[in-house]
């Protein structure tokens, strides 16, 4: 595990009566792309808005990398970029008229980067167009130029697909990959579709009124949705063993309170249960279990479960 | 903040708006020498004075700095880009004093063709009027008294310094108004009443004494040749003094704002 990024401490938000954010408190390491996964108001974005400084919190605190203070978290603001409910952008200028502008603001020399930037998020030939004429996905793709203009070591992105053709989802979801491989850049996008981070996150947080309701690597979460076979039998081992040794497979596992998730054969479901069976094995359950990211992120939230 | 006062000075030169609001200084400039030449020569009649006050840089400057300002800081909160200078680590009152800086400079530039033209009238051998009203730099130009170089620099600068001050209070309301529209019919009603106010100064002994205390004062609005070190001193002075003012409350109002 990487340095520690940011960390929260039981963050409050309340705007007059009504709290939007109650003792928040996560974790982000470096290098890793986070997932913030909530419904439409459940605090997403007051939490990005807060970290990044255009919102304060009533209560908690937060580190900054490993910073605390107001004053030095601001200078620590230096380090991360950040994209929040709609892409900031002047739309009187061209692309590459924003990205000058954002370039002069943090005082970065290089030309030539408006055009690498381009390039990268695929605005290469929109010319002198005006941001105004853009289409909604090509603002979020300017939006995302702006942000990593400054090379962030935390970048903050409020649902960066928002708008984008399938393709132009593709593309964000490789771009964002392959800065967090090459450079070791921490990621924090928020969603309310699971199944849309699924492919780009390495860790999730859920959010659900203004509430954590789990923090998890994707490997916990592979976990908790994976589809097995669960079987409840008198003698584990006993059915261990015609698993090893009849139907071929070590795919599986004995669980502590002895029942066996077998992650084979699931669409042979007949044929497992005969095998056991007919090898004297005494089955107490026998049942296809797991979950779709929809209905684990439902069940999480106290949603209905979908069947 | 050397970096924001120049990202501030690219995106609003890149904006039609300010081209178009010089234009209109211009027009106006090169309108009202005309007029006030017109008069003082007796080749136009005196009966359009006051669309010759109307095109003066006091009346002017009152709608041009105010849409300036919307340009400058209301159009940063309609697109969020008043996110970046916070998100790239900005203090606020790096913020709050690179947009009056910026503010300030592009003011300067907007007001100059009334500097030109008053100076060109200065440097005539002719009699300007604009039939008894005058204020800004008209004031300057039609009172027709001799001075030296040094009289007539340091007379424009303190007027360009009036100008500033005056027109810094829309920074205040451009930050705690947010909307275009609110903040030029404010700052056009708050110049209404300032101008009434003053027409008012010296009958009533309060009024006088309280903006006396402001860069609205009848006093400072028409400077001249004749007016004595003192009371430059005295209108740079308040003029600072002002513009402090407005800026710490600006920056008080904006530090712990929250911005959606």
């Amino acid at each position: 595990m990487g340095e520690t990024i940011l960390k929260t401490n039981q963050l409050t938000k309340t705007y007059k009566k009504h709290t939007v954010l109650h003792d928040v408190s996560i974790e982000l390491k470096e290098g890793r792309i986070y997932g913030l996964i909530g419904e439409n108001g459940a605090g997403k974005s007051t939490l990005m808005k807060i970290i990044s400084g255009i919102s304060f919190q009533t209560e908690g605190s937060f580190e900054l990398f490993g910073k605390s203070t107001d004053k030095e978290i601001q200078q620590q603001r230096k380090r991360i970029a950040s994209m929040i409910e709609q892409p900031a952008i002047s739309p009187d200028m061209t692309a590459k008229g924003n990205l000058k502008y954002h370039r002069l603001m943090r005082g970065i020399p290089n030309e030539e980067l408006e055009d690498e930037i381009l390039q990268l998020v695929g605005l290469k030939s929109t010319n002198n167009k005006k941001a105004k004429h853009f289409s909604l996905g090509m603002k979020q793709r300017l939006g995302i130029a702006i942000a990593l203009l400054t090379n962030p070591e935390l970048l903050i992105l409020d649902e960066p697909v928002n708008g984008l053709d399938p393709i132009g989802v593709v593309e964000i979801r490789q771009l964002l990959t392959r800065l967090c491989e090459e450079r070791q850049m921490t990621i924090l996008i928020s969603s309310h579709n699971l199944p849309e981070l699924y492919q780009t996150t390495t860790d999730y947080i859920i959010i659900h009124k203004g509430k954590i309701m789990k923090q998890m690597t994707q490997q916990q979460l592979d976990e908790e949705c994976r589809h097995y076979i669960r079987i409840g039998c008198t003698v584990p081992e006993q059915c261990a063993h015609v698993l090893e040794t009849i139907l071929k497979t070590q795919n599986f596992q004995v669980m502590p309170n002895k029942t066996i998730k077998l992650y084979d054969f699931l669409e042979y479901l007949g044929d497992v249960s005969t095998a056991l069976f007919e090898h004297g094995v005494t089955l107490t359950e026998f049942s296809l279990q797991g979950d779709t990211l929809e209905n684990y992120f439902l069940t999480l939230i106290g949603g209905e479960r979908h069947v | 903040m050397f970096n924001l006062v120049r990202a501030y000075l690219y995106k609003t030169t890149k904006s039609k708006i300010f081209w178009v609001l010089l234009a209109l200084t211009t027009c106006s400039a090169i309108a009202m020498f005309s007029i006030a030449y017109g008069i003082g020569n007796n080749s136009l009649d005196e009966s359009i004075s006051n669309i010759g006050f109307l095109l003066s840089d006091m009346n002017m400057m009152t709608l041009v700095g105010a849409v300036l300002a919307t340009t400058l800081i209301c159009s940063d909160f309609d697109t969020k880009n008043i996110h970046h200078p916070i998100i790239s680590g900005f203090a606020r009152i790096q913020i709050v004093i690179s947009k009056a800086i910026v503010f300030w400079i592009l003011l300067i530039v907007l007001v100059s063709p009334f500097i030109i033209v008053t100076i060109i009238g200065l440097s005539m051998d002719s009699t300007f009027s604009m039939g008894g009203k005058a204020a800004g730099f008209l004031s300057i130009l039609t009172l027709n008294t001799s001075g030296s170089f040094v009289e007539y620099t340091t007379i424009i600068i303190t007027m360009i310094i009036v100008h500033l001050a005056q027109l810094t209070i829309c920074i205040l309301l451009a930050f705690v108004l947010r909307k275009s529209v609110l903040v030029v019919a404010s700052y056009y009603m708050m110049s209404m009443f300032f101008g009434q106010v003053a027409s008012f100064q010296n009958s009533f002994e309060m009024m006088n004494k309280i903006l006396s205390f402001t860069p609205y004062s009848v006093e400072y609005i028409t400077l001249n040749l004749r007016m004595s070190k003192g009371d430059i001193i005295s209108a740079v002075s308040i003029c600072a003094i002002f513009i402090v003012v407005i800026l710490y409350l600006t920056f008080m109002t904006f530090r712990k704002a929250e911005i959606r």
